[in-house]
């Protein structure tokens, strides 16, 4: 939600720099208590390790696959029902990622794997050893 | 009495193998193609690199470095390694090449040795195998996990909602499961349990059904690797095949004392049984060597040697890691050369070579060879140092 700024329409009157702070803490007092009448929730610091609740946000899977000949790596990610696949090092993107959503990746690589997304997640990366891999990407 | 003190040495290595072998039961262990390798294929084509001394109670003592030098590219330069990039090194990854010191009985210098060698056919590089790829996952167990994943988080993510500590709860223990390789299925949450089997019943994923609700103590990511061990374990009975050229220098003038142009051939042999399987090894070598008889220096005098033989790999049943190797070799010789007095024009020999691990990296030969004409015995004890650990990035 954008944020709305609050104006007051003080006309001409003129006001020493003493009656200036009177007023305004005056009007934040009043202001404020009205507000909490109206059952508005309260404003949250914003913590730069969750997404908001209600953004959406483009999420970018990295894969990297070593010691292995391209080709011989798959990754498959899906998110919403939309799936996309790696067959070697790459990137792969997803629109539409809310916090509590899941990226689901699995895959086989005969190298090793080391897959990472670049928005806050539950691993934020993952290193696998050659075979087979199964996880998700919990989004915070 | 210095066999007996090598000996002793020897019955120390295997209890420490020993050992090493109770405690390899640790959950953590992921085992890869080289650590699968057997001593033997170590010795014909290093992975990262291997130091060696050889013949430590022989007359002639060697003490070997060699090493592939794409490992060492990626040593410097990890980015080497990905995909995209190891895929222009596939040559220098065929590569071996070696240096070393000759020492004499009181551990005299006699001389530089230096040598290269090439994979001609590498059937047992699991990085490359298309084969082993393909086959990869397609095993019931991996086939049903896969399968699991979605219904069980649209489970998880349907029951518990947005935001809630609980969804945050069964959608980490979702990883949990997949991946944690320490933790025992029985040990989860017991809701996440029973819902992990009632989304697999409902999934129709019998064999991932059954081994949860028949073996719970069972960790499902280690389990579900297996597979690819077992795959890994028969890559490493395809065809191996290398050609190279090693010399030796005098200790007094850098001149070649002898050139070396071999070839050697390793293949498995039947059907991998668990904790033991055959090798094929056939070399063939002909070495030029400075004729004694004449004055001066040269390389006249040349031997033809071929020592075809088979290797017992014996496997840890636990791990499939081989620890104990044995080699039986038959070895013929013939020299093209004029013949020193009393010295016979073809020769056969009876080999045998004895390998312990003693821990993962280090691997201690024991040489012996037969020579049914004047019925003499000689050995040779060794130690070939795998520097595998040092590769890792």
């Amino acid at each position: 939600m954008a944020r709305k700024k609050l104006t007051v329409n003080l006309g001409n009157l003129t006001l020493t720099d003493s009656e200036y702070k009177k007023l305004m803490a005056a009007i934040h007092k009043t202001v404020s208590g009205a507000l909490r009448k109206t059952d508005l929730p309260a404003v949250k610091k914003r913590n730069n390790k969750t997404l908001a609740a209600a953004a959406t946000v483009t999420a970018t899977i990295s894969a990297t696959f070593k010691d292995v000949n391209p080709g011989l790596s798959e990754l498959s990610a899906r998110h919403n029902n939309v799936t996309k696949k790696l067959t070697q090092s790459g990137t792969l993107t997803f629109d539409g990622v809310l916090s509590g959503d899941s990226i689901r990746i699995q895959g086989k690589s005969l190298g090793t794997a080391e897959i990472s997304v670049d928005i806050p997640a539950r691993p934020q990366t993952k290193k696998f050893d050659p075979g087979t891999f199964i996880f998700n990407f919990n989004i915070n | 009495m210095k066999s007996r003190k090598y000996m002793l040495i020897l019955l120390l290595l295997c209890s420490l193998q020993i050992a090493a072998q109770k405690k390899s039961n640790d959950v953590n262990k992921i085992l890869t193609a080289d650590s699968l390798a057997s001593g033997n294929l170590k010795d014909l084509l290093t992975s990262f690199f291997q130091l060696s001394f050889n013949k430590l109670t022989g007359p002639s003592k060697e003490l070997n470095f060699s090493s592939n030098p794409y490992a060492l590219i990626v040593r410097a330069n990890p980015d080497a390694a990905i995909d995209t990039n190891y895929v222009k090194y596939k040559v220098l990854r065929k590569f071996n090449f070696g240096f070393g010191l000759k020492l004499d009985t009181a551990y005299r210098f006699n001389g530089f040795s230096s040598g290269i060698k090439f994979a001609i056919i590498n059937k047992r590089d699991a990085t490359t195998s298309q084969t082993l790829f393909e086959e990869l996952g397609t095993d019931q167990l991996n086939t049903d996990l896969t399968g699991l994943q979605n219904p069980l988080t649209d489970t998880v993510e349907n029951r518990y909602p947005r935001g809630s500590a609980d969804r945050k709860k069964y959608q980490d223990l979702i990883n949990d499961f997949f991946t944690d390789t320490t933790v025992l299925f029985n040990k989860l949450d017991p809701v996440f349990q029973k819902m992990v089997i009632e989304v697999a019943e409902a999934a129709k994923l019998k064999k991932l059904t059954s081994l949860l609700k028949t073996k719970p103590d069972i960790n499902i990511r280690k389990k579900s690797q297996e597979y690819f061990s077992t795959l890994k374990n028969e890559l490493q009975k395809k065809l191996l095949w290398t050609v190279s050229i090693s010399d030796t220098t005098y200790k007094d003038q850098f001149l070649f004392s002898n050139i070396v142009l071999q070839t050697e051939l390793l293949k498995g042999m039947g059907r991998s049984k668990p904790g033991a399987n055959w090798e094929l090894s056939i070399p063939a070598s002909l070495n030029f060597l400075d004729d004694t008889l004449r004055s001066g220096r040269d390389l006249k005098r040349a031997v033809f040697s071929f020592d075809p033989g088979v290797n017992l790999v014996i496997r840890d049943k636990s791990n499939e890691q081989s620890f104990f190797e044995l080699k039986f070799s038959g070895e013929y010789r013939h020299n093209f050369h004029q013949l020193y007095p009393g010295e016979k024009r073809d020769f056969v020999n009876f080999n045998g070579t004895l390998r312990i691990r003693v821990i993962n990296d280090i691997w201690i030969p024991l040489q012996f060879k037969y020579d049914p004409a004047n019925g003499n015995v000689f050995g040779f004890i060794s130690a070939k140092l795998n520097f595998n650990g040092l590769a890792k990035k």
